[in-house]
């Protein structure tokens, strides 16, 4: 389809631009976010891409964010201070994380966390055994991102 | 004795060449240069596991490397690699092209993977997928053969199937109805083809999306056939129904096709349309199923013979001889009855065999005359 010289370095220049782009986007994101502590749960699947990664509940401290009768929602925001949920942005709310709810469990896209193939099944264990918590970096918007995994309040890694 | 000398052979007994011209065609054939097909397929066969090693590596977390480092480490492949395919086509270097073109695209999957994990991203398979699948369309259009864009539909398509069914936002449109979802991805890849053709010519995207059209429209008909008594919403069969009638409207306008093979394919796509709106009707009978897909392949032939297709066309005949098969099995029951049914289809196939072997040209030559 593509024939020109021009056209084909258009074609293999586009990847790279968007993959830098989001790869900055997310950097950005993760520095200038405001910084929140979160309590979580989980177990060890495998994902085919990206290699091992530890899912988790993560408990926000609010009751029945997904409750609404509906079975999923696009769009649901959680108040972290003061605790709420609403389906819009809210206001008077200090930091709050933007999410869907699927299957009747909320989802914020920090759910993940992805560890070393060597590391994965004693990590598993710690987080079953202690107590284990996320650090996440949260925008203006409401999109979270995950920086640490934290067992006793200790990075990970420090184990 | 190798395929030429087999020809060679048979062309001098029937009295169409003599030994002289057999001869210089021996010397001709030898003195060309060896089919490079060993050569593509190793290279491209290299250039697939290079990247799924690549992809392997980076799944396995190395921690100890700091994020940066392997971000740049990354984008620096991608660059070496893009380049190589730019180089390659500036010095007319086909394979080494496509060797370049597909570890290229596969670093891009790769890359997204490595992001992925880095900033944890929560998000699923298909979400890489069909990011994947958006940022290297281009570069798949690139490729003269037709590999690259045909790995590059296959994922696509099970990334916007998977999306269909997955996708919250999709959910009101598809209802996660999986026949709905089945009906609409044959004729996304019709209408894929279609687009492709009339922008692009007889590209190596127009085969792939068409070779993916055949493939994904069988998978359908056994979808339809499974799902006989599953009454969907109807609702949910509308993004089939829009692409039904783009198909139905880009085969008509299509040149280089008879009245007869536009009316053949229409035919295709009303017994396609009627496959999935059985249940409907409240009709489960297997029988009336398995007489859909019957038709469906003996059209699909018909109109493959008028192309002189005969390759695809033995292969429907053959699905059409296995359907007829099928059929028999769901339409009697008990140890003896299909004990004495196996030995008569048995027979009834090698017969079957034994009477194409004959009369396969004559017939061929009916089937594309009866269609034009």
């Amino acid at each position: 389809m593509i024939q020109s010289r021009k056209g084909l370095l258009l074609a293999l220049a586009f990847p790279v631009l968007v993959l830098s782009s989001l790869t900055l986007y997310r950097m950005v994101s993760l520095q200038t976010g405001r910084e929140i502590v979160l309590p979580v749960s989980g177990y060890d699947p495998r994902d085919l891409l990206s290699g091992h990664y530890l899912t988790y509940r993560v408990d926000y401290g609010v009751e029945g964010i997904c409750n609404s009768g509906e079975h999923s929602l696009n769009s649901v925001f959680v108040c972290l201070e003061p605790k709420g949920i609403s389906t819009t942005p809210p206001e008077n709310c200090t930091v709050y994380i933007q999410g869907s709810c699927r299957s009747g469990f909320f989802e914020a896209g920090i759910e993940r966390f992805y560890v070393p193939e060597d590391q994965a099944t004693h990590l598993e264990e710690l987080i079953r055994s202690k107590a284990a918590s996320i650090r996440a970096s949260v925008g203006r918007d409401g999109r979270a991102q995950v920086k640490d995994l934290l067992i006793d309040g200790k990075s990970w890694k420090d184990q | 004795m190798s395929k030429l000398e087999k020809q060679l052979s048979e062309w001098i007994r029937s009295g169409l060449i003599g030994k002289d011209q057999a001869d210089r065609i021996r010397t001709h054939e030898a003195t060309r240069p060896e089919s490079s097909w060993v050569l593509s397929g190793l290279l491209l066969l290299g250039a697939v596991i290079v990247a799924t090693g690549t992809v392997s590596l980076i799944a396995a977390n190395w921690f100890t490397i700091p994020d940066a480092v392997k971000l740049v480490a990354d984008l620096l492949l991608l660059l070496g690699l893009g380049y190589g395919a730019f180089r390659s086509q500036a010095s007319n270097r086909p394979l080494h092209f496509e060797a370049f073109l597909l570890a290229f695209i596969l670093m891009c999957l790769a890359s997204i993977g490595l992001i992925s994990q880095i900033f944890h991203t929560g998000g699923k398979l298909h979400q890489a997928i069909l990011l994947w699948s958006l940022i290297t369309f281009a570069a798949a259009s690139s490729a003269r053969t037709l590999l690259i864009p045909f790995l590059w539909t296959g994922a696509f398509l099970s990334g916007i199937a998977t999306a269909a069914i997955e996708s919250i936002a999709l959910q009101p449109v598809f209802h996660r109805s999986f026949p709905a979802v089945f009906m609409a991805i044959p004729l996304l890849c019709a209408a894929l083809t279609i687009i492709s053709k009339n922008f692009g010519g007889e590209s190596a995207s127009t085969r792939a999306f068409r070779v993916w059209t055949i493939l994904s429209g069988l998978t359908a008909l056994s979808v339809a056939e499974v799902h006989a008594l599953h009454r969907d919403i109807t609702s949910a069969y509308f993004p089939a129904y829009a692409l039904w009638a783009f198909a139905l409207w880009g085969v008509w306008q299509a040149s280089g096709y008879t009245r007869i093979q536009k009316g053949l394919v229409s035919g295709v796509l009303l017994v396609y349309f009627s496959s999935f709106h059985l249940p409907f009707l409240h009709t489960s009978l297997p029988v009336i199923y398995a007489l859909h897909t019957i038709i469906e392949l003996g059209l699909m032939a018909v109109f493959l013979a008028s192309l002189k297709e005969r390759a695809l066309f033995q292969t429907f005949l053959t699905l059409l001889g296995l359907r007829f098969l099928i059929l028999y099995f769901q339409a009697f029951g008990g140890l003896a009855r299909t004990g004495f049914g196996l030995i008569l289809s048995g027979m009834f196939v090698i017969g079957l065999g034994v009477l194409w072997n004959r009369y396969r040209k004559p017939i061929a030559e009916w089937a594309e005359s009866w269609a034009q």
